[in-house]
């Protein structure tokens, strides 16, 4: 936008300037061509007689008088042509000047012939020489003021056209998904944009290896962890079979190792879902259908816990299915580490409420509970990894590794769908709302 | 007459324009909407048409000088809105001072404008002259303030604003100064003495001495009142702002 | 200050209306001055009278004078001019100046 203003601006500035100039040059010129003229007149008329003057008044835009000076006598009018009164319009005096008379204003030229004292008075109609000149130079400014649109319109195609590299940089840039770190290419890159463009993708390169390298070392270590945990999990069981004397000790060990398993499984979701290995397993999924399933598989623990829970389906009027787009095993597990987590917080004896309704384009989940709730304050920070609320003092004293809302969040995102944080329905509690876009098309 | 007629538009175009682009600026600056221009255009130009339809009348009040009374009262309207952004530049009423000076600056260029083009409307053959003539004048008047616009935006804040802090002073004492040469001209205050004639160093009409007309004010024969009535507005003007900028700049950077 | 130029202006319509500046007419017509050349007393303030014949509206300007002012179509105008020091001031009508064209000889 500035670049066009101030290209469009200077250009309008330069030109109509010139043209201008050119104009007054022009006029300047054309007046000492009509001046010269006028004298060539009034030399010419010196040699009329004083007769035939008078007939000449059919040439409207040129006036004469022949007048004869006598020393010690006021200047006698010999004769004059129709079109200028019989009266002393200006002084006598040789050389160029200007006159009001017969209604306009005109250009005068008094002659001394030079013979009999006679003086010719010479006058033509400023009106006219200007509009002849005008004409004459106005046909040669007017196409250069009708062609700068066109100049400008060029301006402003050249100048977006010049800049589309960049724009299109900034878009591709802008319009990075989450982890998704391929190089930016242009339709067709400038010179000057090469430099730029061959940075950033190093820059990305790099990251994505960055990445990748994490990734990488974190599943391996996990993977690896998984088999010695097992093993130590049947030995400890074994122990615990073995030394019925240290029971207690051997229970909290095996707590322990239990949630260090966890721990580990959990991290081996979170790597396993990177978007390159899930897009292509996307499928039309009943997000209510889901949730029971997920309700029912988590029972057990709910029983053990005395809690309530109850899944309220709001399909709107339409009887519409809550379809979604998604991988169902990252689905699931988005649905379960909610209702886990709900689960871990609330109090035994609490209530849990799985809700699935569909608004307009989208399906939304919420899961609340009535355990303590969240503050606002510290609700941004429940999603990040190895993040608890309050530490590890945690008031439930429940344990947990504090990955299971990364892995929440890190599913959401792929899905394209969003999170939201608030208060629950009960008197206290938190509520975790998911809203997905909904698969319209697919069985309404 | 294309002649003319460019340096008619261009003169009257030129005032109006380096007003707008400079409280255009302004309202950039201060990081405030630019909405209000587009109302300040529209309120100008139909001013504009109002007083050009009415001019006659106007001009036989008081005696035969309704013009001059009724253009230096709203010269000086022009100066009271700008003391009033003075005072208070960040406010988040400042907007309307801004609009009422710009429709203001409109209608009295563009009343001008109007009553010459009115001239031309039994002339037909004079259409397309007058009408080249009007977009030379004004695409150069609206070029002139584009430039400054953007002149003013691409400085540093700091610069940027005491620019036009200084431009908009100068803006204010100009119109103090015309209007009351207007009433001068109308009689209503003594002539004073002329203070100074550079007539011969630079010519009012000449180009240089019509774009300092139109930047500054510059006169070559100006009266003692005339000078009194711009030093006075400039100094008032340039002093509020600067009694006002300065805590409102410490708060800008602190942000 | 606006209350203050109106009190300063009745005095001086009031000692104008008591003193009475001298007047002298101008007319336009077919966008000329008529006369082209006005001839006024020099160093006294001068009441210009300016009837504006033709349908169309004209500035009167002139930078010497340092005076600008439109006159309406078949209106009349007045402009105060003065006082001058003995000269030629030229004025021209700004929205005809090719034709428009005189000047004031205070004397």
């Amino acid at each position: 936008m500035f670049l066009v203003v101030t290209t469009l601006a200077m250009l309008v500035l330069v030109v109509f300037v010139s043209a201008v100039h050119g104009y007054r040059s022009g006029m300047a010129e054309a007046e000492r061509l009509f001046d010269s003229q006028l004298q060539e007149q009034a030399h010419l008329a010196t040699g009329v007689a004083s007769e035939q003057l008078a007939t000449l008044d059919k040439v409207a835009n040129i006036a004469f008088q022949h007048w004869r000076l006598a020393p010690g006598q006021p200047a006698r009018l010999l004769a004059h042509t129709g079109n200028i009164p019989a009266t002393a319009l200006i002084a006598l005096e040789p050389g160029f000047g200007h006159a009001n008379f017969s209604g306009y204003r005109w250009r005068t030229y008094v002659h001394f012939a030079g013979r009999d004292d006679v003086v010719v008075v010479a006058a033509a109609r400023t009106d006219i020489r200007y509009r002849l000149a005008d004409n004459v130079i106005i046909e040669a400014i007017t196409p250069v003021v009708l062609w700068l649109p066109l100049s400008g319109l060029l301006v402003w195609f050249v100048v977006g056209r010049g800049l589309r590299p960049l724009g299109q940089l900034a878009e591709q840039l802008h319009g990075k998904q989450f982890r998704e770190l391929s190089a930016v290419a242009l339709d067709r890159c400038p010179a000057e944009l090469e430099t730029v463009v061959d940075s950033v993708n190093r820059l990305l390169e790099r990251l994505r290896e960055a990445f990748e390298r994490e990734k990488r070392f974190v599943a391996d270590a996990a993977h690896e962890l998984r088999t010695p945990i097992a093993v130590l999990r049947v030995q400890v069981h074994n122990f615990r079979e073995r030394l019925p004397e240290h029971a207690a000790e051997l229970r909290a060990l095996e707590a322990a190792v239990e949630r260090m398993q966890h721990l580990v499984e959990q991290i081996l979701t979170l790597h396993r879902l990177s978007p390159e290995q899930l897009h292509g397993r996307f499928a039309a999924l009943d997000l209510h259908a889901l949730a029971q399933t997920v309700i029912a598989a988590c029972y057990d623990a709910i029983e053990a816990r005395r809690q309530h829970v109850e899944l309220v389906a709001d399909t709107g009027a339409t009887e519409r299915r809550a379809l979604v787009a998604a991988d169902r095993f990252a689905l699931e597990t988005l649905v379960r580490n909610l209702l886990d987590n709900a689960v871990k917080y609330t109090p035994e004896g609490g209530n849990i409420r799985v809700g699935v309704s569909c608004g307009p384009g989208e399906v939304v989940l919420d899961v609340e509970d009535d355990g303590p709730g969240i503050v606002p304050a510290a609700r941004e920070r429940v999603f990040e990894r190895f993040h608890r609320v309050g530490g590890d003092a945690h008031a439930s004293g429940v344990s947990g590794c504090g990955l299971g809302l990364a892995i929440v969040r890190n599913i959401a995102e792929l899905h394209g769908a969003r999170i939201e944080l608030g208060d629950s329905r009960f008197a206290s509690g938190a509520r975790f709302t998911v809203v997905f876009r909904r698969l319209g098309a697919i069985g309404v | 007459m294309l002649l003319t007629t460019v340096v008619l538009v261009l003169r009257e175009m030129l005032e109006a324009a380096l007003i707008v682009s400079v409280l255009l600026a302004w309202s950039v600056l201060h990081v405030r909407s630019r909405r209000w221009i587009g109302a300040a255009l529209a309120a100008g130009i139909a001013g504009a048409a109002v007083y050009a339809v009415n001019a006659a009348t106007v001009s036989e009040w008081f005696d035969y000088v309704g013009m001059e009374v009724v253009n230096a009262a709203m010269q000086f309207a022009v100066c009271a809105v700008l003391l009033a952004l003075a005072a208070r530049p960040t406010a988040r009423a400042a907007t309307w001072p801004m609009l009422i000076a710009v429709a203001l600056a409109v209608v009295r260029e563009g009343f001008e404008i109007l009553l010459y083009l009115s001239g031309f409307i039994a002339d037909r053959g004079a259409w397309s002259t007058v009408a080249l003539g009007s977009a030379l004048g004004a695409g150069i008047g609206i070029s002139a303030g584009a430039l400054l616009f953007y002149l003013v935006v691409g400085l540093p804040r700091a610069r940027a604003l005491r620019l036009a802090q200084v431009l908009i002073a100068l803006f204010a004492g100009n119109m103090a100064a015309q209007g009351v040469l207007l009433l001068i001209q109308a009689d209503w205050i003594p002539g004073g003495v002329q203070v100074w004639n550079t007539g011969d160093v630079l010519a009012e009409d000449s180009v240089l001495g019509q774009l300092l007309y139109a930047l500054v004010g510059y006169e070559a024969t100006p009266s003692i009142w005339q000078v009194t009535a711009y030093v006075a507005m400039f100094c008032l003007l340039f002093g509020l702002f600067l009694r006002r900028s300065t805590p409102a700049d410490g708060d800008g950077s602190g942000r | 200050m606006r209350t203050v130029l109106v009190i300063l202006g009745s005095l001086c319509c009031a000692t104008a209306a008591l003193a009475g500046p001298p007047e002298v007419q101008l007319e336009i017509r077919d966008h000329l001055f008529f006369p082209a050349e006005l001839v006024v007393p020099a160093n006294t303030k001068v009441r210009l009278l300016v009837i504006n014949a033709d349908p169309t509206a004209e500035e009167f300007e002139s930078y010497e004078l340092n005076r600008e002012k439109i006159i309406p179509g078949g209106r009349k105008a007045v402009i105060f001019i003065g006082p001058l020091a003995p000269g030629e001031y030229p004025f021209f009508g700004e929205f005809f100046p090719k034709t428009a064209q005189g000047k004031v000889i205070a004397k």
